[in-house]
């Protein structure tokens, strides 16, 4: 800045302020915000940018000395109870390193954040109650040694349970090293591995609890959703990329904290700016109420000095790499790079002596100004919230660890540290004690565990806690599908056609009608899902406040605040997030919701697979839908689109139950019993079901015996060979390519085989249940030996086998060691590629002339039939033996 | 006072797409309420309701399961 500006501001910026504060004080907030509107207006006509401008503010807290409440704890009673804590977490940590088993564990996370969680859990995190909804807490997964330890003074874990952190299997019970609740079911609330995908979680988790009331099935009685991020983490897209969802719908039931360490795990966040700063300007542009919890209270007195806004220019101006070196200088050291060689603000610091100077506090630090964030949080009641709050990474480790780019990864110390750290507590332990690092609780009639039982009994109880309360609701009979057992007739439908139809009988369901969730990621139209929005209606914070352009037609765009379909927009992760949130409506809001989640098939698991890890670790229940299946059966879309590997995927979530449905009634039968096992038995399992876009005449449910016992067990024989001569071939599909196997079995019948046909309806399902009968068998091999469904499915059956899906050759291969006879395996490795469907079929070899090939080459290699023979049948099928391979195609 | 019941568009912007009735879950005699689904019709992939937009009384039904329909042909009459 120029001298003549400086001189210029120095005279005339009084006088604009006084000029501001008159008018407020005559017209009013209104008048301000109008004015100032004006002149930005004037300022950007004129080409001058200021966008930056507008949406920060200086870099000091939001909320002034002036506007503070009066702190309601005993500062010092919770200071004892806060370094119990960090002192127990710092323990449980060493205890892992020095027992040698190299299982890892984080410090100083925790330490930045200690002070932040315990205004929270001392004042602020309710527990669901009667009268009250009840909080969801998800802490920064790093500092999960910091909840344990402090679950450990509640007496909810025992000291075993610490010293076996990170040692789920140890004796006497462990802990998981984040927050898993499928390691702890009772414990943790939410899965978080500090990704970034905590944000959309608790975005969506709190939309939900909105949807749920505004459906009236959950009562409007309080509840936020407090989530807490580190800094560095706010990188990952799925943070700033899903926060603007929560401003448009008002979600005042959510509190975002970041913990501004300005650190990640190899240095700074933004060494050369302010993540503070950048962070505000993000969410204010999305329309969040920001607070900022940058200066601890030691500051006041000096900003209350500061009427030529020289210390707060030191501030704004100063980077964040700087900030934190200051965490690690000697006061004196710090003073002379703070003031610069300016003699005013030199004159101003002066009032503090280099110690002084050293032990001011940052706001995170500070449980004053952590509590007037968060009491303004609670009050706010028209937007999401969140607070940046400034905090020093291993805050109270030590010189070696505070502050220091290495500090995320310390998880030792030396005996004299360790001793020094627990004398700077006040941790009454021996030298010996400390050196080992053993735990401390205090008495239980010690003023310390009552102080804190006693809060947290005010605020209903003890978070994080996950408590299941919902009731079983029954699966629709049989019967309530028998128009789909009938089959299409003559009508040629596809199974996503049906699978819609499904939707549309369980939303008119009597019963269960209610907790049906349809979710969509901007593409019911392409499901044929349009015919839902008039009787079910999209769901709307706002209702629907426009005629909507197709308003006279038999599917109207027709928004409702109690729509019962989440149409997500052109956003995977915030679809899987709503699916999250209902998946586990029952243990959360204790109601049985039943999400079904349809999406482009390739769009699910590689795009947001880590999502689905975490709805598994939930113990999420629902419908996964992958629509537009099949590498060949989705024509033209091209390398992008076309999926033939998600069912490889699926594979490797093991609570989720995966089926590859070939005809509508599988697909009915499938959907009752997955209600049946998640909302009736209760069973923590979730489904991923491929439906098609390919239409062919639906059959009427087989008059077989056990047909319902063995769709739901993964295969049964479609339709047996209608020859009683020849030699036997056994071909196996699922999914759209039945038709082409369909196809071919009327080849090879021609050519005078016995063709039986075996719809799987999940390789998947088959598979694992023989491996844990293999396993078993392993374990206990004197025994008797367990056989496997699938082997007892074909155990009569001789013949070669030929497999064809739409998949990767692996998905029908897992079960290939229980087939009794010669298994070829045909499928669709390899890039997709634009083109029509025959051409992807013959491209990818699993059309029918290549099934039958593939068929006649088996009998050959067997030695069923001679070398004249399959040149004559296959010289009819037309097949180039000589092509490229499809996986190979460049 | 009866009145003819017509197939309403069935599409935003092309009066002229048919669609193929696939299932009529009223009969003739039948009570309904606005609101009630007096016919499916299918229309490529997508398989829409037609809502009943009185309360009445059915007493007659002029279209079978798989006729082809388009906006504007009568369907039913009711009686209030």
């Amino acid at each position: 800045m120029s001298s003549a500006l400086n001189e210029f501001l120095a005279e005339d910026k009084q006088e604009w302020l006084e000029s501001i504060d008159n008018i407020c004080t005559s017209f009013g907030d209104d008048a301000v915000k109008e004015l100032l509107r004006i002149i930005q207006d004037h300022a950007l006509s004129k080409g001058i940018q200021i966008s930056e401008a507008t949406l920060n503010t200086p870099y000091t807290n939001t909320i002034p000395l002036s506007d503070q409440p009066s702190y309601p704890g005993d500062l010092g009673m919770e200071k004892k109870i806060e370094n119990i804590i960090r002192w127990n977490a710092m323990a449980m940590v060493l205890r892992a390193q020095d027992e040698g088993t190299g299982v890892g564990g984080h410090i100083a996370t925790y330490a930045s954040a200690a002070t932040i969680l315990e205004v929270g859990f001392n004042h602020f995190f309710r527990a669901r109650t009667e009268d009250y909804g009840g909080d969801v807490v998800m802490p920064q997964p790093h500092a999960a040694p910091g909840i344990y330890a402090r679950a450990f003074l509640e007496g909810r874990l025992s000291e075993q349970q610490l010293y076996n952190y990170r040692r789920e299997l140890g004796e006497g019970g462990g802990l998981s090293s984040y927050p898993h609740p499928r390691s702890m079911p009772s414990f943790w609330q939410m899965p978080n591995a500090s990704m970034g995908l905590s944000t959309p979680s608790a975005i969506y988790q709190a939309r939900f609890a909105k949807y749920l009331i505004n459906r009236k099935l959950k009562q409007d009685s309080g509840g936020k959703y407090w989530c807490f991020i580190g800094d560095g983490e706010a990188d990952e897209p799925e943070v700033l990329g899903t926060i603007n969802i929560a401003s448009r719908e008002r979600l005042n039931n959510l509190v975002m904290v970041v913990n501004c360490n300005l650190q990640r795990l190899d240095g700074p966040v933004r060494g050369n700016g302010k993540v503070i700063q950048e962070l505000e300007r993000s969410f204010r542009g999305a329309d969040w109420n920001v607070i900022k919890v940058v200066w601890g209270s030691g500051w006041d007195v000096l900003l209350a000095q500061d009427a030529k806004g020289i210390l707060r220019k030191r501030m704004d101006d100063c980077l964040d790499g700087d900030y934190q070196r200051y965490s690690i200088l000697p006061g004196d050291v710090q003073r002379e790079h703070w003031v610069e060689g300016n003699p005013e603000l030199e004159k101003m610091m002066n009032s503090l002596t280099d110690q002084e100077l050293k032990l001011i506090k940052r706001g995170g630090q500070d449980v004053k100004k952590i509590y007037a964030a968060y009491l303004r949080a609670a009050q706010e009641s028209n937007k999401p919230t969140v607070i940046l709050i400034k905090t020093v990474k291993g805050d109270g480790m030590g010189p070696s660890a505070e502050g220091r780019n290495n500090a995320h990864q310390k998880k030792n110390f030396a005996p004299e540290e360790r001793i020094q750290i627990a004398k700077n507590y006040g941790i009454p332990l021996s030298e010996d004690a400390a050196a080992r690092a053993d735990l401390y609780r205090p008495a239980e009639d010690s003023e310390e565990l009552r102080y804190l039982k006693r809060h947290r009994k005010a605020l209903g109880g003890y978070l994080p806690s996950r408590e299941v309360k919902c009731q079983s609701i029954q699966a629709p009979p049989l019967e309530f599908f028998s128009d789909i057992f009938k089959g299409s007739g003559e009508r040629k439908v596809s199974t996503t056609m049906v699978a819609v139809r499904i939707l549309s009988k369980l939303l008119k369901e009597k019963d269960i009608g209610k907790y049906v969730v349809p979710i969509v990621p901007d593409e019911a139209r392409t499901f044929g899902m349009d015919g839902l929005f008039r009787a079910a209606g999209i769901y709307s914070h706002d209702g629907q406040n426009y005629t909507p352009v197709d308003a006279e037609t038999l599917t109207p765009y027709k928004e409702a605040k109690d729509g019962q379909i989440l149409q997500e927009g052109i956003c995977e992760t915030g679809a899987i997030a709503s699916f999250m949130a209902a998946g586990s409506a029952y243990a959360v809001h204790g109601l049985p919701m039943i999400p079904f989640y349809i999406f482009y098939s390739i769009f699910g698991f590689q795009r947001v697979g880590d999502m689905i890890w975490g709805c598994g670790d939930m113990m999420c229940r629902g419908f996964l839908l992958g629509g537009t299946a099949g590498r060949t059966t989705l024509n033209g879309e091209g390398l992008q689109h076309q999926d033939g590997h998600s069912h490889v995927l699926a594979s490797t979530v093991p609570n989720l139950v995966s089926y590859d449905p070939a005809f509508g009634y599988e697909l009915a039968i499938i959907i009752r019993d997955g209600i049946r096992r998640m909302y009736t038995e209760q069973e923590d399992v979730f489904y991923y079901l491929t439906v098609y876009n390919e239409n062919h005449v639906m059959p009427s449910l087989p008059d077989h015996k056990n047909i319902v016992e063995r769709i739901l067990k993964g295969g049964y024989c479609y339709r047996s060979s209608r020859r009683d001569k020849g030699e036997v071939i056994n071909l196996l599909s699922s999914g759209s390519i039945m038709q082409q196997i369909i196809l071919a079995a009327d080849i090879l019948e021609e050519l005078e085989y016995q063709v039986n046909i075996w719809s799987i309806t999940s390789f998947s399902e088959l598979h694992r249940e023989a491996e844990t009968f293999e396993r078993w068998n392993r374990l206990n091999p004197t025994g008797p030996q367990r056989i496997p469904f699938v082997a007892t499915l074909f155990a009569e059956h001789k013949g070669v086998f030929v497999a064809a899906t739409d998949f990767m050759k692996s998905v029908a291969s897992s079960i290939a060691p229980w087939i009794p006879g010669r298994y070829e395996v045909l499928g669709t490795d390899g890039y997709g590629l634009s083109e029509s469907r025959e051409n992807l079929r013959d491209f990818f070899e699993v059309s029918a002339a290549y099934i039958a090939q593939a068929a006649i080459s088996a009998l050959y290699r067997e030695g069923r039939i001679n070398a004249e023979v399959v040149g004559e049948q296959c010289a009819s099928l037309d097949i180039d033996n000589k092509k490229r391979e499809p996986r190979t195609r460049t | 006072m009866k009145k003819l019941l017509k197939i309403p568009p069935l599409s935003e912007s092309d009066e002229s797409i048919r669609g193929s009735v696939l299932d009529i879950p009223i009969s003739v005699g039948d009570v309904v309420n606005v609101g009630d689904t007096l016919l499916e019709i299918e229309i490529e992939k997508v398989t829409l309701e037609v809502p009943a937009e009185q309360a009445g009384t059915i007493i007659d039904i002029s279209v079978k399961v798989g006729d082809e329909v388009s906006q504007g042909v009568p369907f039913a009459t009711i009686e209030e």
